[in-house]
């Protein structure tokens, strides 16, 4: 895979542990320690179940195009948080953010995807996450709180 | 005298019993989905232990994980179930397999309908129809069903087993309780297989959560296996009401990055 600085780039490798990268059956299949950003034209949409696919063509840095898959999360759970069939028009440029595949191939697993408009959309194990991480900041203060009393 | 009377008939029509459902059941019927994200919800998201679950819970409230991310504390429940709450349950030769490589055996990347426990504890849309003689159960994954025979019967002479098995089922108080036989050997979402002599009792309560009267559903599945358990492992989940979801069909289903 070539490093583009162009419609592509690539993060660095994060040390932060995601939660939503215990929740991902796919370890072996993308590469959940790290991030590429993709910008590009979206050329077909299967909001399908079990998992959802985004095609997108992609410039890289010699001019050339080059076709990209962003994977996610299937129907189920897209449908809950928004994501309709018709949530991209035609040939609409997006920012999609995800882990990299693990074999070299031009697919990552979504984390999140922001529309032309500016729209965002982020993995719905993602959003899950703060809530959850706000819920345990709260129960730790009661628990801190009632054990001072 | 008139609304008197309208007053009586509504009454008498309350009392009357819905057609094709017995008196004195819990209403379970609808569709459930998942819970809002909560700590324990969402480590039991695809099925949990239940000793695992309370693992989770006893350091969530402990003071002295006040400064530890969920992550972190999510990490050690599970480590706890993958290395001890699991394993103290399994036989030798469960042990032998346990955990399975995931990566070298993916189990959601896998393009084939799943086996009997991840099936039962699927997250997503779920849907449940009561009727006299059955109830019947529709998952959004996979759109599998099944059907709970609660007429008594046994498995026909020339049954045999399955991915889902034969289920029969039977109402204790509030709880609908389901006895599995017959499922076909499989692996788990939680590392271990099963043999074919898996037995799973399934206990689906209605309570009362935050926001809400009645509106979620627990599992409590109990299973037992003479070749991989050497005692009963308890497992569950939990669903929320979600009378606006929808269950799609699968379609095209492709293995992620293939």
């Amino acid at each position: 895979m070539k490093s583009f600085i162009g419609g592509v780039f690539i993060l660095s490798a994060y040390l932060l542990t995601s939660i939503a990268q215990a929740h991902h059956s796919f370890r072996g299949v993308f590469d959940f320690s790290k991030h590429t950003t993709l910008r590009g034209t979206v050329v077909k949409f299967d909001l399908l179940n079990p998992h959802a696919r985004v095609f997108m063509e992609v410039v890289n840095e010699n001019g050339e195009t080059e076709q990209w898959v962003v994977e996610a999360p299937g129907k189920l759970s897209l449908a809950r948080r928004g994501w309709t069939d018709d949530m991209f028009g035609d040939r609409e440029v997006i920012t999609a953010t995800g882990n990299p595949s693990s074999t070299g191939k031009m697919a990552i697993w979504l984390e999140d995807l922001v529309l032309n408009d500016g729209t965002k959309f982020i993995d719905p194990l993602v959003s899950d996450d703060e809530a959850i991480e706000a819920e345990r900041r709260d129960r730790a203060q009661r628990a801190a709180e009632q054990s001072n009393n | 005298m008139h609304r008197g009377l309208i007053t009586i008939t509504l009454l008498v029509c309350a009392q009357l019993p819905i057609p094709g459902m017995a008196q004195n059941v819990p209403d379970l019927s609808g569709m459930w989905s998942d819970p809002p994200p909560r700590a324990e919800d969402a480590f039991c998201h695809v099925g949990c232990t239940i000793e695992g679950r309370n693992y989770l819970t006893q350091i969530l409230d402990d003071p002295a994980n006040i400064d530890r991310p969920y992550a972190e504390l999510r990490e050690e429940a599970e480590q706890k179930q993958l290395t001890e709450i699991i394993p103290s349950h399994l036989t030798p030769v469960a042990l032998e397999s346990f955990p399975m490589n995931r990566s070298a055996a993916p189990l959601s990347t896998a393009c084939d309908p799943w086996g009997f426990t991840r099936q039962v504890l699927a997250p997503h849309a779920f849907e449940i129809t009561q009727h006299e003689d059955r109830v019947s159960f529709y998952y959004s994954e996979w759109t599998a069903r099944r059907t709970i025979f609660l007429d008594g019967r046994k498995p026909p002479a020339d049954f045999e087993s399955s991915l889902l098995g034969f289920s029969v089922g039977h109402y204790e108080g509030d709880t609908l309780v389901v006895e599995t036989i017959g499922i076909n050997a499989n692996s788990s979402n939680a590392g271990f297989a099963h043999s074919d002599q898996l037995s799973v009792t399934e206990r689906y309560t209605r309570v009362d959560d935050r926001g809400g009267t009645g509106n979620r559903l627990e599992v409590e599945a109990i299973l037992q296996d003479p070749v991989t358990f050497q005692k009963p492992l308890h497992m569950g989940r939990a669903w929320t009401w979600a009378p606006s979801e929808e269950i799609y069909p699968y379609e095209s289903c492709i293995v992620p990055s293939d």
